[in-house]
């Protein structure tokens, strides 16, 4: 049963991590795409594909990892070339799309993923000469990432960039008009949340030991998106907040007694209730962002 | 081996019923988009009510069919104006509330399209449910054969559109939603009422996705979240054309499901959605990003040709 619990954890700091690493784009720079998922999933088919091939070495972790955060960069920053010119519903809709495309090829390219059958027999994480394969040991790494994710949001955050994010997502406009590069900088925020998804996604992939691709659909965006906006927009620890009580949600449920498939219905339903209730009751979420002007940052 | 050339006509059929049917939802998706601002992606999930609505009313109430798709067209009606009244309006602002972030209403679409499409997994579960097609035999047209039920299903479709964009031009609440798209301050200076204007809105755009779900629901089986990737198709044709109108929507519906089409018979093994998509934004992207760039900058050019040179006196002036 601990090491049930310590699981339990292990995987709320993982989405923890995530919806930190969402809320850069999301929150920082006000890029709504509805795409995360993708990104989660390049790093954990990365070290999934990587780890399981003949041959594999301790090192496989590192190699995933790196190459799942250049793909991931890579494809985000295209991406955003391409869609950030065009009004936001443009870029909802395209990222929407592109997500809904990136699953059919992760279902349909069976000779890289296997298909639906997903890949199992994923190796627990190895690195610096460390296997990551009891529950402790695997709480330290998703702890670890924790760590890193927000202590690399929170840097962005509190430095002068930070101040300069702000200003491009509040009034593109006069920011612009201030010499501010918005276009650029926000093209730079999404690769770097994207990057930190597909990190999180190779440590999923080395704690959990199977992946599939219905785990990356657009209901895990979505609900990726809810753990941002329930925990609080632009506020790093109000979206690992978010990211925790949404990952603990399905086990909580289950403390009611309710069914594996019910509890993942009634999981849905409070989500969709939940976003909703949220931004038309409480827009800021749980945990919202320090407003410059109040805390007197500026000008120190 | 049938060639390509020899399933034309049949595509062409093909894409003319089912885009029809995409073309109710793009409809109200681009109309909502462009008056409110707002991006309805709800409508899916009220494309799986007006389905299950009829479900309802013909296997478990034993209602005819007119009937039936009457009753979907009612209830989804009224779930899209309650929907607009509940949710959309406190989030843009329509109620007087502070200013909420301009991610809002997305997030709350969101919302909606998950809540709704989880209430009827719920109350009807996650497996297909189907009713009965109507029986009317096969004909043949335009040198395909068809069920006589898909030509009436793409008429009823078209003759749905055609009455909605009767509405929209012939109407004082039709021109009123012009009026409001156009400038909202601008309504409101002479009179128009933005928070009437919407119920109308949010009810015609609700009957119509309805309908194409009761519609679809008469053709195959439907489950709670089929209504997700019409959404998505009827609003990328709803972004590539935004000022077309309800005609212009059709058109592009049509012309998406006829690439849809295609992609089934040349791919096939899902690649359809994919290539679908792909083609859909490619299109977006160089009618809306490379285009506009291409033509500012032969249109700079342009002027620099164009333009007098300034004499000697005019530069030191």
């Amino acid at each position: 049963m601990a090491g049930y619990g310590l699981t339990l954890v292990t995987f709320a700091l993982i989405f923890g991590a995530l919806a930190v690493s969402y809320n850069i784009s999301l929150g920082f720079v006000s890029l709504l795409s509805i795409s995360h998922a993708a990104f989660f999933a390049i790093g954990a088919y990365a070290y999934a594909v990587l780890s399981t091939q003949d041959g594999a070495t301790d090192a496989a972790f590192l190699q995933a990892a790196g190459l799942g955060i250049l793909l991931a960069a890579l494809i985000a920053t295209g991406l955003g070339l391409l869609l950030i010119a065009l009004p936001e519903q443009y870029v909802i809709i395209g990222t929407l799309a592109l997500q809904v495309t990136f699953t059919t090829v992760l279902t349909n390219w069976t000779g890289l993923t296997n298909g639906i059958q997903g890949i199992a027999g994923v190796p627990a994480p190895s690195l610096f000469g460390l296997t990551f394969d009891t529950p402790w040991s695997q709480l330290g790494l998703a702890a670890a990432l924790v760590v890193l994710t927000l202590g690399i949001a929170e840097g962005v955050l509190r430095s002068p960039l930070g101040i300069t994010l702000r200003a491009a997502r509040d009034d593109a406009a006069a920011a612009a008009a201030a010499g501010i590069a918005v276009q650029p900088l926000r093209i730079a925020m999404f690769a770097l949340g994207a990057s930190l998804a597909a990190l999180a996604g190779s440590v999923y992939a080395g704690v959990i030991g199977f992946i599939d691709p219905g785990s990356f659909t657009v209901d895990a965006s979505i609900q990726f998106l809810s753990m941002v906006v329930i925990g609080g927009l632009g506020s790093p620890v109000g979206a690992l907040l978010g990211g925790v009580i949404i990952a603990l949600l399905p086990s909580i449920l289950q403390e009611f007694s309710l069914a594996m498939n019910a509890a993942a219905t009634v999981q849905q339903l409070l989500f969709g209730v939940a976003m909703t209730l949220m931004v038309v009751l409480r827009p800021h979420g749980l945990l919202p962002e320090r407003r410059l002007l109040t805390t007197g940052e500026v000008g120190r | 081996m049938v060639s390509f050339a020899g399933y034309l006509p049949d595509l062409i059929v093909q894409a003319f019923y089912v885009g029809s049917e995409w073309a109710l939802i793009a409809v109200g998706f681009g109309l909502i988009a462009r008056t409110c601002g707002i991006f309805h992606l709800a409508i899916g999930s009220l494309f799986g009510v007006g389905a299950y609505c009829l479900y309802l009313g013909v296997a478990q109430a034993g209602f005819g069919r007119i009937p039936a798709v009457l009753l979907a067209m009612v209830v989804t009606a009224l779930v899209s104006a309650a929907v607009d009244r509940v949710v959309y309006q406190p989030v843009t602002g329509l109620q007087g509330q502070r200013q909420f972030n301009h991610l809002a209403p997305f997030v709350a679409s969101l919302g909606v399209m998950i809540v709704l499409r989880t209430l009827l997994q719920i109350l009807f579960g996650a497996s297909p449910l189907a009713v009965e097609p109507p029986a009317l035999g096969v004909a043949a047209f335009a040198g395909a054969r068809v069920l006589t039920w898909n030509l009436w299903r793409a008429g009823i479709a078209v003759a749905a559109i055609l009455l909605f964009a009767a509405w929209l031009r012939g109407t004082r609440a039709g021109l009123s939603l012009t009026a409001l798209a156009q400038s909202a301050e601008g309504a409101s200076v002479i009179g128009i009422s933005e928070r009437g204007v919407r119920l109308q809105l949010f009810l015609a755009t609700g009957a119509l996705a309805g309908l194409a779900g009761a519609l679809s629901m008469m053709t195959h089986p439907i489950m709670p979240g089929d209504g997700f990737a019409v959404m998505l198709y009827g609003s990328l044709v709803a972004l590539l054309f935004p000022g077309a109108g309800p005609i212009g929507w059709w058109l592009g519906s049509v012309a998406a499901a006829l690439i849809y089409g295609i992609g089934v018979i040349l791919v096939g093994n899902g690649w359809e959605d994919t290539i679908l998509q792909a083609t859909l934004l490619a299109c977006i992207v160089v009618t809306r990003v490379l285009l506009p760039r291409l033509r500012r900058r032969l249109s700079l050019r342009h002027r620099a040709y164009a333009a007098p040179r300034p004499t000697l006196a005019e530069g030191e002036a």
